[in-house]
């Protein structure tokens, strides 16, 4: 049986010292979740970044929250995670309040979603939403925050009542959203009563003897109970209001908690009562065993709350066969059932009634006491137990691909023979099961390589004429490729599944259908983030516009913007793609990448058919200097075939281009070798940047950066530059100009250039022109570095127009090896 | 049904739970921007950017609250009041200025970036308390416990009078 992954984040349960509310469930929860042979559980809790987590060994937790030894983060070297590492099979489950997590769900849900993880939160109340005032400032705006982030990104949400679940419903009705999909598991109860097990459950106070003093003062069953925080929201007001009347009765009252935030005029208020240390008591931050005995001789436990999650003070009332008087709301009512008695919660009256009839029938209220006395809570084990099942029920519903998937047929779109008929001996010898290459291009073509092939796989044709059937082809050539494309999904005799690819995609050895179709999921391999896509610098290229132009398709139809143009076969469900035409018809002709649009469709639409995974291919970008990698290749199972990569001095020279059934097996192992070291490269060079920027951060407070402001004096500008500037040889420095939008004006130039102290020039002048930079991006200066260690100074230049004086800065710079 | 785009649906949210908080007779704490702000910004860089919108008395908020990851306390918030009317750039330039400059921003470091303004921060006064210099804790703790004579025996084999 496969499991089902949960990661959990629990990074407010590991740093709370007391596991009260919240972390009391999460951490009751998550034990046994941990038991549980259907699920494989990863615990976490956020690095001092917040971008990541260290992974919790799963003895040290379970040691640290049942026998209280040790750590919960254990101990000995730390395994960590970031989200991008977070596996797209499993659940993220939320059940610890992500709301007080600096990693807030705003930037970290959009990133799991790219990769297609499933998001599961739960959800304990909606209070601070519909009850503002009863909470800390900060509290509100990070609950108004993570709310926001679940509603946008959640798949799933368990809801502890059915009331929690209508106010979820209440919510989305008035924002007009469907609410997402929603499963109700109350919570358990069978917390162990404090003064018979101290260590468990409780806020581990040294002293844990019963204030003698206090209950000396109350009569058995002749007063009042209240047991939480002092709180707006809980209403400790009705009941001192109540005082005079419940006098007459003979009924003291007591509130056992602590002063929460914003009570100061209550406090007072407690203090200064005149019945206060007569009949009005207030047990401050009591200890449990007094708590446990206040329980058991109370008349009845008030529970006046305005609002409430749950209401938990309630289950243990009744664990202790005292009886309840609970506002009259829906989530009590449905906690209380019919074994506690309601009161009007803004009335004195309704409560003073409800005391009284609890005093006038001695009988009724023993009835009552003797039922409670058999009252077996709802057991944590069985709300884990259904939690799970709950978990495991969103992976199951949102099935993976089912039935056999026959991957047989790859299609290529192709304008030129010679291309393709140097890749086809690596298809036919590495994709053993590809049976059919569909060639789409110009009918004049057909007969040539029909000619020219008679390997394995069986060449069919669909030519552009029959695809364009007289309609005109759009000039762009990425316009081209997108609108193709679509007419082939269209026409053409395709499976339902196959590969797509170019004619200059390679396979470097022989690879399964695993590649492309694993565990029922069809395999989408991303390159970069579209929204961090800088492209080539000012003079863009079609590749560059048609990504910038994919960029904000995708964010206008809340897609992700994961970069699918990965330069390596891809796996196409032609129903998929289909169904998105058929819902963003005008797509066809916008000049968008279709990869990255067919792909961050599916992803989003279908999570649980798609596996996001990074590339696996070599040679993509062509060159290392080309673009800083947004990530790495996994592995290299192909090659993104460009001849100049083979010239003299290149990275690949001396190999062949040309399929050689000896040979090649050999030259690919050599050219992942190479590659690897271009890729080392690079990596060696991102962590002396980011090593740089953080001892320029430490030095001078700010990270190094560039900047052009207007110039409140009224100058044309202000520049502000790092102190010094580290640069590698050989490579090349971007560095991108944070700008006032006024200063982008038309005309305007950057410039930079590095030359020696004695003046001798370094690097040839880079200019940009900034009307060419796309609008949404900063623009970025290329510098070409030398290929030789020096040091000089890097001379940077704005000037608003050919006519005016420049704006210029000079920083220290230091090229080394 | 809406589509939101992640700022649109913050900002409806906000919307809703400011009108509850109105028909208490009070406001929320923060105004939408900061709000905004706050919901999109990422744990580990503050985005200057994503703050030059803010009003004055916004921003203020928004360093505070993401820079040094706490609400502006009654004391600063009274001083830099008082400032609020200086022009954007000057204003904006001292408060960061002021808040990078503070041992507190050295407790997390959030790097911030993307800022147009002239920041020169000074390095704050790095105070050095060096305590029973050369001498280990533990050692310190078995010579504290010593009887006097061997304290003054323990000081002379030492070579210092003092220390």
């Amino acid at each position: 049986m496969r499991k089902t992954h949960i990661y959990i984040d629990l990074s407010r349960l590991c740093m709370t010292a007391f596991t009260t509310g919240i972390q009391r469930v999460a951490k009751a929860i998550v034990l046994r979740m941990l038991e549980n042979p259907k699920l494989e559980v990863t615990l976490l809790a956020d690095l001092p970044s917040h971008t990541g987590w260290r992974i919790l060994p799963h003895d040290a937790f379970i040691e640290y929250y049942t026998n209280h030894t040790g750590s919960p983060y254990g101990s000995g070297k730390i395994r960590t995670l970031t989200p991008q590492e977070i596996l797209p099979d499993a659940i993220f489950f939320d059940i610890d309040s992500a709301w007080n997590m600096p990693m807030r769900r705003g930037w970290l849900f959009p990133i799991l979603k790219q990769r297609g993880v499933t998001i599961v939160s739960h959800l304990y109340d909606l209070i601070p939403v519909t009850h503002p005032q009863f909470f800390y400032e900060l509290t509100v705006t990070q609950f108004l925050s993570w709310t926001s982030a679940v509603l946008q990104y959640a798949d799933h949400i368990i809801c502890n009542a059915e009331a929690t679940k209508d106010a979820l419903n209440d919510l989305c009705a008035s924002l007009d959203m469907t609410p997402p999909p929603c499963t109700v598991v109350p919570l358990g109860a069978d917390f162990v009563k404090k003064a018979e097990h101290p260590a468990e459950d409780t806020e581990d106070t040294e002293d844990t003897a019963p204030d003698t003093e206090l209950l000396s003062k109350l009569e058995p069953r002749r007063y009042l109970l209240m047991v939480g925080t002092i709180e707006p929201r809980k209403n400790h007001a009705l009941l001192l209001d109540a005082m005079e009347e419940l006098s007459k009765l003979d009924v003291k009252v007591v509130f056992a908690g602590r002063i929460g935030w914003n009570m100061a005029e209550f406090e007072q208020r407690m203090k200064n009562h005149p019945k206060a240390g007569t009949e009005f008591f207030f047990a401050n931050s009591p200890t449990d065993a007094t708590i446990s005995a206040l329980y058991e001789n109370a008349l009845a436990v008030a529970f006046p709350t305005k609002n409430e999650g749950f209401g938990l003070p309630i289950v243990e009332a009744f664990q202790h066969g005292t009886p309840v008087l609970a506002s009259d709301i829906p989530v009590l009512r449905e906690v209380g059932g019919a074994l506690a008695d309601y009161f009007d919660h803004t009335s004195v009256e309704s409560l003073v009634e409800a005391v009284r009839k609890l005093l006038s029938d001695p009988e009724a209220y023993a009835e009552k006491t003797r039922r409670l006395a058999e009252y077996q809570p709802r057991t944590w084990d069985i709300a884990a137990e259904e939690m799970g099942d709950a978990l495991c029920r969103v992976i199951e519903e949102e099935k993976g691909l089912t039935g056999d998937i026959s991957l047989k047929q790859m299609v290529v779109l192709t304008a030129r023979n010679e291309d393709l008929l140097r890749s086809l001996p690596y298809w036919d010898a590495y994709l053993p099961f590809i049976e059919e290459l569909l060639v789409v291009c110009p009918s004049r073509n057909v007969k040539a390589l029909t000619a020219a092939w008679n390997g394995r796989i069986k060449l069919s044709f669909f030519t552009d004429e029959e695809l364009l059937d007289g309609a005109p082809l759009p000039e762009d050539h990425t316009m081209r490729n997108f609108y193709l494309r679509c007419l082939l999904m269209e026409k053409a005799p395709l499976a339902d599944v196959f590969v797509m690819t170019d004619d200059d995609y390679r396979p470097l050895m022989p690879l399964t259908e695993e590649i492309f179709v694993k565990e029922s999921r069809y395999q989408a391999y991303f390159c970069y983030d579209l929204k961090e896509w800088h492209g080539t610098q000012g003079d863009y290229t079609s590749y560059d516009r048609s990504m910038f132009r994919t960029r904000d398709w995708l964010i206008g139809a809340h897609l992700p913007t994961l970069q699918y143009s990965s330069h390596q076969p891809q796996v196409i469900d032609r129903g998929i793609y289909l169904e998105m035409l058929s819902a963003y018809p005008q797509i066809r002709t916008e000049g968008l990448d279709e990869w990255s649009t067919y792909f961050n469709y599916a992803v989003a639409h279908y999570p649980q058919k798609f596996y996001a995974r990074p590339y696996c291919a070599m040679a993509w970008p062509g060159a290392m200097t080309d673009w800083k990698l947004w990530c790495q290749p996994e592995m290299f199972y192909f090659e993104n075939f460009y001849d100049v990569l083979y010239e003299e001095n290149r990275v690949f020279s001396g190999l062949s281009t040309t399929f050689d059934a000896e040979k090649t097996p050999l030259e690919n192992m050599e050219k992942m070798v190479r590659w690897t070291r271009e890729l080392d490269r690079q990596k060696t060079q991102n962590a002396a940047d980011a090593l740089y920027a953080s001892l320029h951060h430490r030095l001078y407070r700010i990270p190094p950066q560039f900047s052009l402001t207007a110039d409140p004096a009224g100058g044309t500008a202000v520049m502000t530059v790092p102190q010094i500037l580290y640069l590698h040889t050989g490579g090349q420095f971007r560095f991108p100009m944070n700008m006032d939008d006024t200063l982008r004006r038309s005309g305007a130039v950057l410039r930079c250039q590095l030359t020696a102290q004695d003046g001798k020039i370094l690097t040839s002048p880079m200019e940009l022109r900034l009307e060419d930079v796309d609008a949404a991006l900063q623009p970025e200066l290329i510098l070409r570095l030398p290929e030789f260690p020096c040091s000089g100074i890097l001379r940077l230049e704005y000037r608003a127009d050919a006519a005016a004086e420049p704006v210029s800065a000079e920083i220290h710079s230091i090229v080394t090896a | 049904m809406t589509q939101y785009t992640d700022d649109a649906l913050a900002r409806a949210i906000y919307t809703l739970a400011d009108e509850r908080m109105q028909a208490e007779g009070k406001t929320l704490p923060y105004s939408m921007g900061v709000f905004s702000v706050m919901t999109a910004a990422a744990p580990d860089r503050v985005s200057y950017p994503a703050m030059a919108e803010l009003r004055n008395a916004d921003f203020l908020d928004a360093a505070f609250l993401l820079l040094l990851q706490r609400p502006i306390d009654d004391g600063a918030k009274e001083a830099w009041e008082k400032r609020l009317t200086l022009p954007e750039t000057e204003f904006r330039t001292a408060v960061l200025n002021s808040i990078l400059s503070s041992p507190e921003y050295q407790r997390n470091m959030i790097p911030l970036v993307g800022c147009t303004l002239p920041i020169q921060t000074q390095q704050p006064e790095v105070k050095v308390c060096v305590v029973n210099q050369g001498m280990p804790p533990r050692l310190v703790r078995i010579y504290q416990k010593l009887p006097k004579w061997m304290q003054k025996l323990a000081k002379k084999l030492a070579g210092k009078e003092e220390g």
